[in-house]
């Protein structure tokens, strides 16, 4: 369903008929999936992610998702050129690349001795890091909110309630994805995950904060 | 040429009478203006901001007149009626107020001059052409995941806060916590506002070391707070505090270089300003700015590694 030519007293109605923390304003400009999704004035950014993860996001996700193994070599080559061709940035001067990415391979290390928990992952089997999965509980970045091109900063009243949306979509990956996740025995582990990244400059590292993740043998 | 008050006013009385349409797109010819409205520049992020504007706008031939409004709302407001009298194309504004400040551009709308906000968001969109904003969050995490790392995860610290009123006071906080927060061996003992001032971030810290003096850090909302809160430090013979600042001030690079303040957050402040004149001078030309109305710029972590490399509120 397309709202693109919706009349406000279409929104209104969808709005009243009991959309709770989410209206549909207007269609995606880029690369999206429809509408737009914006909050309410002091809305519960909570509640939105909720209504929001299983529909828009996850699905989102898997299909624009690109394989680390590809994309990390892509990025290499050309930041900018991956960027067009598998990425997502707002148009805004200096805005970041933002990719959707599956990983399949082996964790190399990692460090669960900090709140900030990570392990080291290598997709390419020369037993060296290509990237670092977020494990959590401190799950750093905005990436997850930044990678929806459905999402835009200025559908949301001002920057606390963007972060906060950032936060609740980081908070529901830990508990939906990260936080059943043993923390002990992880090297060595073979590992699936599906998550998202935030290129800033070159020779950044990919740090990953997943919305799904296994370990083939836990 | 110079106007008196009376005549300022009457100009205002009418411009706002006169019902003006949506403003025409149009070439800038010399005689166009472009009024540059900021914070007291006091504060050197705010003269940044000016001179960044001010230089953009005459390179791309505009007029322009600079005016500051002190964080006051009233005095606001008269700026804006002053820049409708004056025929303003546009105005570049870094504003005295999220809430307060959406009537006077609203005004200045309905007389046909578009606004162009920096730095500081309003509580409302649609009525502003842009609003070009440091991403104070991602940069408030940056500067707490730093701090985090300086603490050893672990120890007493205290929060400088800004003004109020200031959305970016609350998202920096905001934005500081989501991090630290989530350490439970870092301890808050004391948040106060120092209102964005050094000499108040200087009262406010002596007080906070005398009731806590096993402190280990403090991170404040802003750079002038940082060197307010430095000075005690060092004036108390304090050093060994880590403290950690937001903005990327040329005081506040001079002190991480000489070993005092241990990090900032650099806003590209001056390129925000660059960018907002362009911004106008493009709708102005063609009546859009080819832009989203909110737009977010990252900032940078700024160290001892880096901060060689800062000034004037610009990475060389």
């Amino acid at each position: 369903m397309i709202f693109r030519d919706a009349t406000p007293a279409v929104c209104i109605a969808l709005i009243l008929t009991g959309l709770a923390g989410c209206k549909l304003i207007k269609n995606a400009s880029e690369g999206g999936d429809g509408e737009m999704v914006s909050g309410k004035s002091g809305g519960n950014m909570t509640a939105l992610v909720d209504e929001i993860w299983d529909a828009r996001v996850l699905p989102h996700m898997r299909d624009s998702a690109t394989d680390l193994a590809t994309l990390g070599p892509a990025i290499e080559a050309d930041l900018d050129a991956a960027g067009e061709a598998h990425g997502y940035r707002p148009s805004s001067e200096g805005s970041p690349w933002n990719f959707a990415v599956s990983v399949k391979g082996e964790i190399v290390s990692a460090k669960t001795d900090t709140r900030a928990a990570t392990a080291d992952v290598d997709v390419n089997g020369d037993g060296e890091a290509d990237a670092v999965l977020q494990l959590g509980p401190v799950i750093r970045g905005t990436t997850l909110r930044d990678v929806l091109p459905f999402i835009d900063f200025t559908s949301f009243t001002d920057q606390i309630e963007f972060a906060q949306l950032s936060r609740a979509l980081n908070t529901k990956a830990y508990e939906t994805a990260l936080e059943g996740l043993p923390r002990e025995s992880l090297v060595g582990q073979p590992v699936e995950a599906l998550g998202a990244f935030t290129v800033r400059g070159k020779g950044d590292a990919i740090l990953i904060t997943p919305v799904e993740m296994k370990l083939v043998r836990q | 040429m110079t106007f008196t008050r009376r005549t300022l006013l009457a100009g205002a009385a009418l411009a706002v009478s006169v019902v003006i349409p949506a403003a025409f797109p149009a070439a800038a010819s010399a005689a166009d203006l472009i009024a540059i409205i900021t914070p007291s520049h006091d504060n050197p992020f705010f003269k940044a901001e000016a001179v960044g504007a001010q230089k953009k706008a005459e390179e791309l031939g505009y007029e322009t007149i600079v005016l500051v409004h002190d964080d006051d709302p009233n005095k606001q407001s008269e700026l804006f009626d002053t820049a409708i009298a004056r025929g303003a194309k546009a105005i570049i504004l870094d504003n005295a107020g999220a809430d307060a400040t959406v009537a006077p551009v609203k005004r200045a709308k309905e007389a046909g001059i578009p606004s162009f906000l920096i730095d500081r968001e309003i509580k409302e969109s649609g009525i502003a052409i842009s609003q070009i904003v440091s991403n104070n969050y991602q940069g408030a995490q940056l500067g707490a995941e730093e701090f985090v790392r300086l603490m050893g995860e672990e120890g007493k610290y205290a929060e400088l806060l800004g003004r109020e009123a200031d959305t970016n006071a609350g998202i920096r906080s905001a934005g500081y916590h989501d991090i630290v927060d989530q350490y439970p061996d870092m301890e808050m003992v004391a948040q106060q506002s120092a209102n964005w001032s050094q000499t108040e971030a200087y009262e406010k810290m002596e007080t906070i070391l005398q009731a806590n003096p096993d402190i280990k850090g403090v991170i404040s909302g802003n750079d002038t707070m940082a060197m307010g809160a430095w000075a005690a430090l060092e004036a108390a013979g304090r050093s060994d505090v880590i403290v950690v600042g937001f903005d990327g001030s040329n005081d506040v690079r001079d002190s991480i270089l000489k070993g005092g303040i241990k990090a900032t957050v650099l806003q590209p402040a001056y390129r925000q300003a660059e960018l907002a004149v362009e911004q106008a001078d493009q709708y102005l030309k063609t009546g859009s700015t080819g832009q989203d109305e909110k737009q977010l710029m990252d900032c940078i972590l700024i160290t001892g590694d880096n901060a060689g490399d800062l000034e004037t509120f610009a990475m060389n």
